[in-house]
């Protein structure tokens, strides 16, 4: 797993899950149940603190945000637009 | 034509109308009225042979898709009564209900294998069967490729009447103790009837379930839906935590109504990026179950130009008895009436003793209608507190629920919500009873005392709880969480508990949870994160 990846699956299993359910980078987090609404949001604050970013709520969806590897996927993908 | 009688003739009437039309359609697949007959007809056939008979609660344990809307018409069909249980509850919250509610039989899918498992591994639960999940150890299972097999000619369907049970709805009370309203086929479709009238569902109508299936507006979509003919979409689950997602898929459904608590209609204008949709296609924006916040509501009118806003009011005892159609967008601070009864609902307002108050002054809102429940599951205590019985005009006696809330009517008839006798709260629009989290948290090692409060958070609403340690005690948060987890509903566990040192007493000596939820409100910390959580310069 990526940093980004280790720290997501730490940051949702510390600090974010409402479940006891094992997470990992392919984890479906919504359906589950083990990332609620305020989860999702966030997720996002940290995001975008550590990677310096915005993120549009446009860009907050099921593509981008269903499990740990889709979020990694739209970071790199921020990243290379950014640069 | 002479129309239904029962809920469970609601889809094969749709069917023998036009099979070809759109019935419902969710992540798992779509179905014509034709199709949603048949495929009802097989479920109920499968749990006739199970040994379900008229009269006996089976339980629904699923994700929201078209299986779950199967189920419910399955259930209804075969003679039975359905209880949704939350698809989130833990094991032992699924075995307090099935308890409770003496459910032999469940209707599953495969995401819950794991669960089921530990409810049979626990020895605690009446469940003997579960369809549609695969193998589980220790229950007998059918599964879904044994119901498409069902033999549907030789099933006879049981003879039902239409005070006999068709649903109950779980909601957990004061002391966590399961608390079942029980609805009947006569309540369910005066419901029906009175939702399709009042907001005028036609057949090309496409209805959005946002609602679980254990909440009581998912009954529009579920019964409103196939006596107008209507199609229905079931949104799954991961679409109501990403509001943009939800609203594209609401955009490209062209669906034409909307039913969901405010809190849903506050995701979607606060993250919804529904300036990059077309919700052209609404009529109708229903909303219900706590109180809206009209800068909410301004902001989705100017991004759903054809819809009509309506407030719509009634506890889960009697569905739904009130409506406010918005005349226009809402000033900020202005407090959107709950209306006036509708159709087939009478209200009053009353004192504690129960009797009428003067034109104007506030009371307790009483409710007779068509669409009330039966009563609680084996709780007759519950019943008595409940109901009212008030005479009519003529000399009868009739029986009216005593909702809690208390209202004001205005000169003009219109009723104004004031706020609740009791101390029960709405969190995301689930009735939640702060002293049951309260209760719980004081029974755990460790706790002392335990204030729960609801607050906001990120925009929306969550519970928070502050607790004392046992003189001598450490206290364990994470562990005391955890077990507030097994036997509260996902909704009523706190976000967070915050330790707190002696608390405030009032004069007569008692805690002052007034003083201690107010100080609990004011450490909500809205937009900022609610733990300390590693920020770029700490995490390598």
């Amino acid at each position: 797993m990526s940093d980004l990846a280790t720290d997501l699956v730490a940051l949702i299993v510390d600090e974010v899950a409402r479940t006891d359910e094992p997470v990992g980078p392919d984890t479906d987090l919504l359906l589950s149940g083990i990332v609620d609404s305020l989860g999702v949001v966030r997720i996002v604050h940290w995001l975008e603190e550590r990677l310096g970013i915005d993120i549009d709520a446009a860009d907050v969806t099921l593509d981008n945000f269903q499990t740990v590897d889709a979020m990694v996927d739209y970071a790199s993908r921020r990243s290379t637009a950014a640069a | 034509m002479s129309g239904p009688f029962l809920l469970s003739h609601l889809v094969a009437e749709a069917a023998q109308r036009d099979p070809a039309a759109a019935a419902v359609r969710s992540t798992d697949g779509a179905l014509t009225y034709g199709e949603l007959d048949a495929a009802t007809a097989r479920l109920a056939a499968t749990l006739g042979g199970l040994g379900v008979r008229r009269g006996d609660r089976v339980g629904l344990y699923l994700h929201k898709s078209v299986a779950a809307y199967v189920a419910v018409h399955a259930v209804l069909r075969a003679g039975a009564a359905y209880v949704p249980i939350d698809p989130l509850a833990p094991p032992a919250a699924l075995a307090a209900v099935a308890t409770d509610c003496g459910i032999e039989v469940l209707v599953s899918d495969a995401r819950h294998q794991r669960l089921l498992a530990e409810l049979a591994a626990s020895g605690r639960s009446p469940v003997r069967c579960v369809v549609g999940a695969g193998p589980v150890e220790g229950l007998r299972t059918v599964s879904g490729a044994e119901v498409d097999d069902a033999d549907v000619a030789s099933w006879r369907p049981p003879k039902v009447l239409s005070d006999d049970l068709a649903y109950v709805m779980v909601t957990s009370g004061s002391t966590g103790r399961p608390k079942g309203l029980m609805h009947t086929h006569r309540s369910g479709l005066s419901y029906a009837r009175l939702a399709a009238r009042t907001y005028g569902v036609r057949p090309e109508d496409r209805l959005a379930n946002s609602a679980p299936f254990h909440f009581d507006i998912s009954t529009f979509e579920l019964f409103a839906g196939p006596l107008a003919g209507a199609s229905t979409l079931v949104i799954a689950e991961p679409y109501l935590k990403l509001p943009a997602s939800l609203s594209q898929l609401v955009a490209e459904d062209r669906s034409t109504f909307w039913y969901s608590v405010p809190f849903l209609l506050s995701e979607l204008a606060l993250r919804g990026a529904l300036d990059q949709r077309d919700l052209g296609a609404l009529r109708w924006v229903l909303f219900g179950g706590e109180v809206a916040d009209p800068g909410v509501l301004r902001t989705l009118m100017g991004h759903m130009p054809n819809a009509r806003f309506s407030n719509s009011y009634g506890p889960a005892e009697v569905n739904q008895c009130t409506y406010w159609h918005l005349p226009g967008p809402p000033a900020n601070g202005e407090s959107i009436p709950i209306g006036r009864p509708w159709g087939d609902a009478e209200v009053a307002v009353v004192d504690e003793r129960r009797e009428l108050v003067a034109p104007g002054e506030v009371g307790e809102l009483v409710v007779r209608t068509s669409t009330m429940m039966e009563g609680y599951w084996g709780r007759p205590d519950l019943d008595a507190a409940a109901f009212v019985h008030r005479s009519l005009p003529g000399g009868r006696t009739s029986r009216w629920y005593a909702t809690g809330d208390l209202v004001r009517q205005r000169d003009d008839g219109v009723l104004e919500f004031l706020g609740r006798r009791d101390h029960q709260v709405k969190v995301r629009g689930n009735r939640v009873e702060l002293e049951s989290v309260e209760s719980v948290l004081a029974s755990l090692d460790g706790i002392d005392q335990a204030v729960a409060a609801v607050v906001d958070v990120e925009g929306s609403t969550a519970v928070l709880a502050g607790v004392t340690a046992r003189p001598g005690a450490a206290l364990d948060l994470d562990a005391a969480l955890r077990a507030v987890a097994e036997q509260l509903p996902p909704y009523a566990v706190p976000y967070r508990l915050v330790p707190l040192g002696p608390l405030p007493l009032t004069a007569s000596g008692k805690v002052d949870r007034r003083a201690v939820r107010a100080d609990l409100a004011r450490r909500a910390d809205t937009g900022t994160p609610i733990k300390p959580v590693p920020t770029e310069g700490a995490t390598p």
